[in-house]
């Protein structure tokens, strides 16, 4: 009779990982919100060393009544969507790391595996 | 008719025709070297996977069930264990959970497995060998 035991933990948490990496890669895929996002950092820290901005960031910065400066001054305070992102996958990544059950697992990607 | 045509090796079914007007067929499958039975009392196509062409007698079979015994199909995490009996001799042996191939022996080299499942999740061992028709079960693992 050959006899086994197996931890099913290992392999899980590589499905857990590559759950949470497509439902990340997904969100973000042709995301308009973050394409703008990042061109308008682009500019805000061309503003903040000296240069000018585009028209277009010129006029957004008038429909809020802002100046140019307190325009890119806001934009750079902000964390990207997609810094923000990143920090979240990794924290779920972590938190697969140290899951010790299969429900924990299921818990951290939002559904079954 | 019904004309099965299977591998020459195994006896696994790779078409299953039903051909209304059949004269020549045999012909067209004989040139291009294909190895094939024609039978004309089945009125219904076969299912695949169902049933496979023994290579010696000719015969169309149902592929037999595994003469596999299980006495337990939920265990207790830790503490329990599943015993499996009569598996065929050389099988392949899958043993998977939530979406993970956890474990795998092509050919398990026994005809018995004790599995046991360390915390609460379920297994799902798949043995195959032909031409017995896959083996599947379940075995789930809770807090005792």
């Amino acid at each position: 009779m050959v006899k086994i035991t197996l931890d099913p933990m290992p392999q899980v948490r590589l499905v857990a990982k590559d759950r949470i990496n497509q439902q990340f890669a997904t969100k973000f895929q042709d995301s308009y919100r973050h394409v703008v996002h990042a061109r308008k950092r682009e500019i805000a820290a061309l503003v903040k060393a000296g240069q000018e901005p585009t028209a277009e960031f010129i006029m957004e910065a008038n429909i809020r009544m802002l100046t140019v400066q307190e325009f890119a001054d806001i934009i750079l305070s902000k964390i990207s969507d997609l810094d923000k992102a990143e920090l979240e996958r990794q924290r779920l990544l972590s938190m697969i790391d140290s899951a010790s059950t299969i429900e924990e697992l299921k818990t951290i990607v939002g559904g079954e595996l | 008719m019904l004309f099965v045509v299977y591998n020459k090796d195994s006896g696994d079914i790779d078409q299953a025709v039903k051909n209304y007007e059949p004269a020549g067929y045999d012909k067209l499958l004989e040139d291009r070297g294909l190895n094939f039975i024609v039978r004309d009392d089945i009125h219904q196509l076969i299912k695949p996977g169902f049933a496979y062409v023994d290579i010696k007698t000719e015969e169309l079979l149902e592929r037999p069930d595994m003469p596999i015994t299980l006495d337990n199909e939920k265990i207790l995490a830790g503490k329990g264990s599943a015993i499996f009996r009569g598996i065929p001799r050389d099988a392949k042996l899958t043993i998977a959970a939530a979406g993970a191939i956890l474990h795998q022996l092509d050919p398990f080299d026994s005809d018995e497995l004790e599995l046991s499942i360390p915390l609460p999740c379920t297994y799902v061992i798949t043995i195959q060998k032909w031409p017995f028709k896959d083996y599947q079960k379940s075995i789930e693992a809770v807090n005792g």
